[in-house]
Formats: C-alpha cells, sequence, structure tokens
C-alpha cells in the first residue's frame, strides 16, 4: 500500500480530522449558507466545494512538508 | 399554547446533535472507564489475551473526541439560539464550539502520548557516571558495577580500562567508554573525584 505521508501531519492528528472534516464539514457549511438566506442551490454547491479545501489544505502542508524536507 | 412552540428545522438539528452527541460521550466514557474491569473479566472467563493496540485505542479516543465535538456544537447551538434568536449566529458558535472541544481532546490525546516513557537504556548514558564496583574486576577480565544510568540505578558489566589492574569490590569507579554493553572505568581517585566537584 503505498504511502502518501498525510498520516504524519498535525503530530500524527490528520487522518482522524480528515475523516471527521469530510463528514461534518459540508453540513455546516450548508447550514450556515442555508441560515444566512443563501438559496438551496447556491448551498448546497457551496458545501459540496468545501471538501476541496480539505484535499487542498492536506496537499499543501504534504508540499511544504517536502520542500522543508 | 402555554408558552411551548413547535420547534424549527435548526432547533431540531441542534437537539439530535446535543442528544446523540451526550448520549454517546457518556457511554464512551463509561466504556472508558469500566474498559480494564470488564476486560479483566473477560480475559478472565473466556481464558483470552485480548489486549487493544495504541491504533485501535486511538481510533477509539477519536470517536470519543468526535461525539464531544457533536455535543458541544448542539449545545452551543441551542445556547446562541435562545439566547440571540440569529440563526446564522448559532451556527458559527455551534461549529466554533465544536472545533474547541476537538482541540480539546486532540491536546489530551498529545497528553496522554507524552505520558509514555521509552524505558529503553542506552549505555552510552553512562559515560562520565561515577559508581561503584559491584563484583570486584580482575585483571583482563570482566567484573559488574553499580552507576547510575537515566536515573536509576543498575549494575552492569564492566572492564577496567588499564587491562592490568585489578578493582576489588568498593572502589569507586568512573565510566570512560562503552563497548557494546561493557562499560570500560577506571578508578576514581581521590583527586579526579575533588576536580568534578569543582567543574
Amino acid at each position: 500500500m503505498l504511502d502518501d505521508g498525510s498520516d504524519e501531519l498535525i503530530n500524527g492528528l490528520w487522518p482522524f480530522m480528515k475523516r471527521a472534516l469530510v463528514l461534518f464539514l459540508p453540513f455546516w457549511v450548508y447550514l450556515v449558507c442555508w441560515s444566512a438566506g443563501l438559496p438551496l442551490l447556491l448551498s448546497a454547491i457551496l458545501s459540496g466545494l468545501s471538501l476541496s479545501v480539505i484535499i487542498y489544505f492536506e496537499k499543501s502542508k504534504l508540499r511544504s512538508k517536502s520542500e522543508s524536507e | 399554547m402555554v408558552g411551548i412552540s413547535a420547534p424549527s428545522t435548526l432547533e431540531i438539528i441542534f437537539m439530535t446533535c446535543a442528544f446523540l452527541g451526550t448520549i454517546f460521550f457518556l457511554l464512551m466514557m463509561t466504556l472508558m472507564m469500566l474498559g480494564d474491569v470488564l476486560g479483566g473479566v473477560f480475559d478472565s472467563v473466556f481464558d483470552t489475551d485480548f489486549s487493544m493496540d495504541s491504533d485501535l485505542s486511538f481510533e477509539l479516543f477519536s470517536i470519543q473526541g468526535l461525539a464531544a465535538a457533536i455535543m458541544m456544537f448542539g449545545y452551543m447551538g441551542m445556547f446562541t439560539l435562545s439566547a440571540t434568536d440569529t440563526e446564522i449566529y448559532a451556527v458559527l458558535a455551534g461549529g466554533l464550539a465544536a472545533v474547541v472541544s476537538m482541540y480539546g481532546v486532540g491536546m489530551m490525546l498529545k497528553g496522554i502520548s507524552d505520558l509514555q516513557v521509552d524505558g529503553t537504556m542506552k549505555h552510552e548514558d553512562a559515560i562520565g557516571q561515577r559508581g561503584q564496583v559491584y563484583s570486584r574486576i580482575r585483571a583482563n577480565e570482566s567484573g559488574e558495577v553499580s552507576v547510575a544510568v537515566d536515573g536509576t540505578l543498575r549494575v552492569l558489566t564492566a572492564r577496567a580500562k588499564d587491562k592490568s589492574l585489578h578493582i576489588d569490590t568498593g572502589e569507586f569507579i568512573r565510566v570512560i567508554d562503552v563497548i557494546g554493553s561493557t562499560l570500560i572505568v577506571e578508578i576514581l581517585h581521590q583527586g579526579n573525584e575533588i576536580e568534578t566537584e569543582e567543574e
């Protein structure tokens, strides 16, 4: 199995955080958008896009880690 | 009717989160507290040696953190909603509370992992330490010395630096080198001791 090195991010807490964020971040973003009065469609799109933030964060942390090494 | 109205969708979400989070959190805490007792009973009755490795316990702790986050999201959201009557504030405050509680659990995990101590003794740490000969060191043979290594007094195999030297039991020595697990020692003369104390 290939190891992408993300297991060691944030003192090894990242794998757990990632799963929790994937579960709850879209839900939370949707609630924020919905409670702010945005249209349902826009709220749904934004909540879906919030998943990309998690991936982007992971990739950027991995990149900075590999550069520092 | 008598001040009770049907809850809004957001209130239902917050209440569900608070209820389920609390139930799950308390359940996990109870299981964690009873874990040793029940584990011991299970091992005794079924004559097994079931133990959780660090990965599994870490996952369980993670679930506990998740439960705490859901619980705090529900409570803080409900509290903010009833206090401000503004839905977006409630959602934001609930999210913040969830992150803070998860961070707290993360810190707790870090604290627990910091409590682990590597008990492996490094013989190299004995270099420079002073001690006493426990079992005499004959010329060109090994004996035993008692020295403090990493804060623990240990009895270790030792040889004299000068192969022709015979060091009697009770003599004070200083460790000057380590080869494998054998300490190389020299007699600690009165002058050496005074020098070291002056340093």
